[in-house]
């Protein structure tokens, strides 16, 4: 068993240390720890909610084959969101569709728990139905990486291990995607 | 949003505070329950990788039979543990001077740190078992890892005759430990290609797991269950003595394991 600090969780490291000397209680920990953002990230991804949740189903099952070969020292978190996502994107090309992002204002409530006035209320409201729908005319690509940055909150490091590119590559592709998105948005406010 | 924003957001900068502001808003479907799924799914990989315990010889030969061999392994052993006394020939290679392990497969395998005999033993709680120096020698190193519940005691052997190197490089590795196994579960952990023989070691009873990724779960010290999957590479032979689990793994065949089990003390 992983020995406890008293009053302190376990590290990530620790619970994949003690995972792969055979603690499948510490595997479930880290499962429990992650299986919010893995199967957020797996819905990014493949854009279907049963999907993603098989896809993270299957991405910890695969996750748990390879503790073996997971390098000690490495970051537990990319290397799970790497598998999760690989299972998702295999999904999603079995299925053949093409993603969308099937996120919807949850309710018109002001976003910081301020009180505005009516009249910023629904200016607000409006100006985030404008911001998604723009996000919605980009290309998959675009549209995935300002997801997986914006709203599953990934660092960049996460995303290259999402996208399996190098972090280079996630810091130029984040940068064009929200040079078009802007551009998406003047183009509305010209034609609007 | 707190303040109003230049819209459309002018720059990057801007752009990412209405798309904080929007992460905010939005919802994402309700996360299923996942991790539950999840360890239900390995509990039934297991099971369903399951195979018939193949009783060792019980079928073929007998159980007489199975016990005469057993005794020639033995009689084998002891002669030629007494050939070696009445020579004065004694080869052991002493702690240290054999080739460290790679760090990588120390690592893999989980030994833990490497220590002297004694330290191990203190460290332990229990007094190491040793094959007798006949057998295969004096360890070339001896690892302790405090996992589980009481710690781990690995004794490691390079290739020597009888025991060539393993996909690791390593020999025999005896493993010891405080657990305890509960017999209906030994033997329905198992993945694919592996094969069960029930067998004896002395007066206990014993498993010889071979073939494919095997695996099994025991209960630690403290009553938790623990899976071996990730540690184990090669056949191994398992049995309970004297409130141990212990286990032999790296040997090419039964009757070679039998002989370093045989002659642990």
């Amino acid at each position: 068993m992983a020995t406890r600090v008293e009053g302190r969780p376990l590290t990530d490291a620790e619970l994949i240390d003690a995972a792969r000397r055979g603690d499948v209680a510490a595997y479930e920990e880290l499962v429990r720890r992650y299986e919010q953002l893995a199967f957020r990230t797996a819905f990014l991804v493949c854009g279907d909610a049963e999907e993603a949740r098989d896809a993270a189903q299957e991405g910890f099952v695969n996750a748990y084959g390879a503790l073996r070969g997971f390098r000690a020292g490495a970051e537990p978190r990319p290397w799970l969101l790497r598998i999760v996502a690989n299972a998702a994107r295999n999904r999603r090309r079995a299925a053949g569709r093409r993603t969308s992002l099937a996120l919807r204002s949850a309710q018109d409530r002001p976003s910081d728990g301020a009180a505005p006035s009516p009249e910023a209320a629904v200016l607000a409201g409006e100006q985030r139905a404008e911001l998604l729908a723009a996000i919605e005319k980009l290309g998959d690509e675009d549209r995935r990486i300002i997801a997986l940055r914006w709203f599953a909150d990934l660092s960049e490091r996460d995303i290259s291990a999402v996208l399996d590119v190098p972090a280079g590559t996630v810091k130029s592709r984040l940068s064009r995607a929200m040079a078009r998105l802007r551009g998406v948005m003047r183009g509305s406010e010209n034609h609007g | 949003m707190a303040e109003p924003m230049a819209w459309p957001p002018p720059d990057d900068q801007a752009l990412g505070l209405a798309l904080t502001d929007l992460a905010k808003a939005l919802a994402f479907p309700s996360t299923p329950r996942i991790a539950s799924e999840v360890m239900a799914r390995l509990r039934e990989r297991h099971h369903a990788e399951e195979r018939p315990v193949r009783p060792w010889l019980g079928w073929r030969l007998g159980r007489s039979a199975a016990l005469a061999l057993v005794a020639l392994l033995i009689l084998v052993a002891g002669a030629v543990a007494f050939g070696l006394v009445i020579s004065g020939l004694r080869i052991t290679l002493a702690p240290g001077t054999a080739p460290p392990i790679p760090s990588g497969v120390v690592q893999s395998r989980a030994f833990g740190s490497e220590l002297g005999l004694a330290e191990a033993s203190r460290r332990a709680g229990f007094a190491i078992l040793l094959p007798s120096p006949a057998t295969i020698g004096h360890p070339d190193h001896v690892y302790f890892i405090d996992f589980p519940s009481g710690g781990t005691v690995s004794l490691v052997w390079g290739p020597r005759k009888g025991y060539p190197a393993g996909t690791d490089g390593l020999g025999v590795v005896v493993t010891e430990f405080r657990a305890s196994v509960d017999p209906g579960v030994w033997e329905k952990m198992v993945y694919n290609d592996t094969t069960i023989l029930r067998t004896r070691v002395g007066s206990h009873a014993a498993l010889w797991i071979s073939g494919g990724d095997h695996a099994y779960f025991y209960r630690d010290a403290n009553g938790r269950m623990v899976d071996t999957s990730l540690r184990l590479v090669g056949s191994a032979l398992i049995w309970e003595q004297n409130g141990l689990l212990l286990r032999v793994e790296g040997a090419p065949d039964l009757p070679s394991a039998l002989a370093v089990a045989g002659a642990l003390r």
